[in-house]
């Protein structure tokens, strides 16, 4: 078994009309996700290497101007299922 | 804005104790004095001390003493910080999710790969 760190958790749910492939897409493609979780600005920067190991940075300003950079490292890609909790709309 | 990385270090290290936890909740019911505080708690007397002093040190517990009796309370102030702190968190990903709601809906020829409906 694989070891892991739980931090605290919390939980956003939401239903979007789209394919589960469609979303994992969306989170595991670079251009796709730049678009929604990188930063506003033009002077922002994203990159995302979607893999065990790969790593993914954003970096922008927040409304304060301060630079906030989030820099991650994929440690564990639990399979499409785990990794985005996806559920079909009834 | 706030430059919080300090004050936050230090108020979610005195919340990561139950004991300072149990005072926080006693305290956020209004004030009260070090033995009061003290009288509930299965330890002694300086042990409590110790806590309400990380509690003061990290903002979220004021004390005055006034003759022989010391009173403690709550800092709402503080506990704002910590609050705060989470629920930008937690906002960030609901914009976040939004904008991922609306990448979706521009892009619906992206759903060949359709799952099972």
């Amino acid at each position: 078994m694989s070891e892991r760190s739980v931090h605290a958790t919390f939980v956003l749910e939401r239903t979007y009309e789209a394919s589960p492939a469609q979303v994992f897409a969306a989170w595991a493609t670079p251009a796709p996700k730049a678009r929604w979780f990188g930063p506003n600005e033009e002077t922002g920067e994203y990159e995302l290497d979607f893999q065990v190991g790969g790593r993914e940075v954003n970096r922008g300003s927040g409304p304060d101007g301060d630079v906030y950079t989030y820099d991650a490292r994929y440690q564990d890609i639990p399979g499409r299922a785990h990794c985005l909790h996806l559920r079909h709309a009834p | 804005m706030l430059n919080q990385s300090l004050p936050l270090d230090h108020l979610y290290q005195a919340l990561s104790d139950p004991t300072r936890r149990t005072i926080v909740e006693r305290l956020s019911r209004g004030p009260a004095s070090v033995s009061e505080l003290a009288g509930p708690l299965p330890m002694s007397l300086p042990a409590v001390v110790q806590h309400l002093h990380v509690l003061e040190t990290s903002g979220l517990v004021r004390s005055e003493k006034v003759g022989r009796v010391r009173t403690c309370r709550i800092e709402p102030t503080a506990l704002r910080t910590a609050e705060h702190w989470i629920t930008e968190r937690r906002a960030n990903w609901e914009r976040r999710l939004d904008r991922l709601g609306e990448y979706l809906a521009k892009h619906p020829e992206e759903q060949e790969q359709r799952g099972e409906s």
